[in-house]
């Protein structure tokens, strides 16, 4: 049984990470490539590399052999470099010397950082070349994927926010009123999360069809924009102010369930805009009439019920003389 | 995947030609198509020949300008270094570049590439010519030669690529290593 005999050059050349180990351990020759990530192996074989877990054993050639013997795959710990794990597999050669080829598996970019190999230290069969090239070109499409997906995100944030927002005040549109009321009267999600009071706040403006008719378009919008203004201030964050349409303006005030409190703060509000009245107005002057509903659990959850009672005490304002509230 | 090619072509005419030029391209694909891209959503190659048109520029080299624009592109540049180990060696595995890019986008459509070399010279040709890829290709190459170090004459020639190599060790070229050191930066953030 015998066949073409390589040298160590040619073995070198042809897999420049085997290793070739005589009986007793000595080192008979050693691969090019794997002589950088194992220099001195003149201390012996087991100064260098230990056996893993898989294969139980203190002594690195008894476990290369068995290996070797039961024709199962090699694993190989870096004693200078526990994490680095090396695989391969091994043959027995007649006169009982073991000539093991040993790769890197997913270890791959710890070994090129730790030995510095380049391109010419992988045998042209190896795909090493082909997994950097696949992890790099990966990393930069999932990079530029997910870049693109922030700003698709964003923009429709954005886009969401004007579709509730009317350009005018700054305040929710009629959309974005209804948004919120449906998840004020809505229990949110939980079943223990009951949903909390508060008071819906319908607000209209008197005289708004006279400013613009006297004063002109441009006047009656300057107006808008400034009950915007005393609406926003008069609110606090977790409430809602909106536009509805026209000069007509809707509040959800969370948690506003005292009648004397919620007087108080429509007077202020409503002199307030009486005090944008503007000067120039002959014979009359601005000012809003309000309807307050107030909601608590266990009422309408139908969002144009309560709308509708809010619309009711308003025209009762209208009805009683203007410029003032009424309170369900 | 043409979102990565689109953001590639408004990236070149920004980096190359600056933002008003960008912005003028945008409003003007805004107006003929009838409608704003997303911000960011770059534009395909009819980008490219607004702006050649109004730079009063050759289509030929607008083209060949984004491929040579692409090599001075780190992570671009690295991925074309992972195939070959010298500039020769580059060339001569061009046509394994539809195999690379279908690997990472598999719904962008390269050309078959088909190289045939002699002593001093290679020569690319497309199994499906295509001017745009042409082009591309010829400023592609011609950047990696840089890259490479290596000084050679590369032109369009009908529908393929001519490659004559005087020196391949001209100049030292750039470096380039196998570990990149944008992935130990990502590691540790």
């Amino acid at each position: 049984m015998s066949g073409p005999v390589l040298g160590a050059s040619a073995l070198a050349q042809l897999l420049p990470m085997h290793l070739w180990l005589a009986r007793d351990g000595a080192v008979l020759s050693i691969g090019p490539t794997l002589a950088k990530l194992l220099p001195d192996m003149s201390e012996g074989l087991s100064a260098r590399l230990m056996p893993t877990r898989e294969q139980p054993g203190s002594c690195v050639l008894s476990a290369i052999g068995s290996a070797v013997d039961q024709r199962t795959r090699l694993f190989l710990r870096l004693t200078d470099a526990p994490d680095l794990v090396l695989r391969g597999h091994g043959v027995r050669a007649e006169d009982g010397s073991i000539l093991l080829n040993l790769g890197f598996g997913i270890g791959l970019h710890k070994a090129i950082q730790s030995a510095g190999l380049t391109d010419d230290d992988f045998a042209p069969s190896e795909l090493a070349m082909e997994l950097l090239f696949l992890h790099e070109a990966n990393r930069g499409v999932l990079t530029e994927l997910s870049r693109f997906n922030d700003q698709l995100a964003q923009s429709r944030e954005v886009a969401l926010l004007q579709a509730q927002t009317d350009p005018l005040t700054g305040l929710h549109n009629r959309r974005g009123l209804e948004i919120a009321l449906s998840l004020s009267l809505r229990s949110v999600d939980l079943p223990d999360d009951a949903p909390q009071p508060f008071a819906l706040v319908h607000l209209d403006l008197d005289h708004f069809k006279q400013v613009n008719d006297q004063l002109g378009h441009q006047a009656g919008d300057d107006l808008l924009r400034s009950v915007g203004g005393v609406l926003r201030s008069h609110v606090r964050k977790a409430d809602t102010a909106a536009r509805i349409g026209g000069d007509e303006f809707v509040l959800i005030l969370r948690g506003m369930t005292s009648r004397p409190a919620l007087q108080t703060l429509s007077e202020r509000i409503i002199a307030a805009i009486n005090a944008l009245s503007p000067p120039e107005l002959v014979g009359l002057s601005v000012s809003a009439s309000m309807g307050v509903v107030i909601w608590t659990p266990g009422g309408s959850a139908r969002a144009d019920d309560v709308l509708a009672q809010a619309d009711r005490a308003l025209y009762m304002s209208k009805g009683s003389g203007r410029g003032r509230v009424t309170i369900l | 995947m043409n979102s990565l090619v689109n953001r590639a072509i408004e990236e070149f005419l920004r980096s190359t030609y600056g933002e008003v030029m960008v912005q003028a391209i945008t409003d003007e694909a805004a107006v003929s198509v009838g409608r704003l891209a997303p911000a960011g959503a770059g534009f395909a190659t009819a980008g490219l020949d607004r702006a050649a048109f109004r730079l009063a520029k050759p289509r030929a080299e607008m083209f060949e300008d984004m491929g040579g624009w692409m090599t001075r592109i780190e992570p671009i540049r690295r991925l074309l270094r992972f195939s070959g180990r010298d500039f020769r060696d580059f060339l001569l595995r061009l046509d394994e570049l539809p195999g690379r890019a279908h690997l990472v986008l598999p719904d962008l459509i390269v050309p078959r590439l088909q190289v045939e070399a002699t002593d001093q010279s290679v020569c690319l040709s497309m199994l499906e010519p295509d001017e745009a890829w042409q082009h591309l290709l010829v400023g592609l190459i011609r950047g990696m030669a840089d890259d490479y170090g290596a000084l050679c004459l590369i032109a369009a020639d009908g529908s393929a690529i001519r490659i004559d190599i005087w020196d391949e060790q001209f100049a030292e070229g750039r470096m380039f290593c196998l570990q990149s050191d944008l992935l130990s930066d990502q590691v540790l953030s």
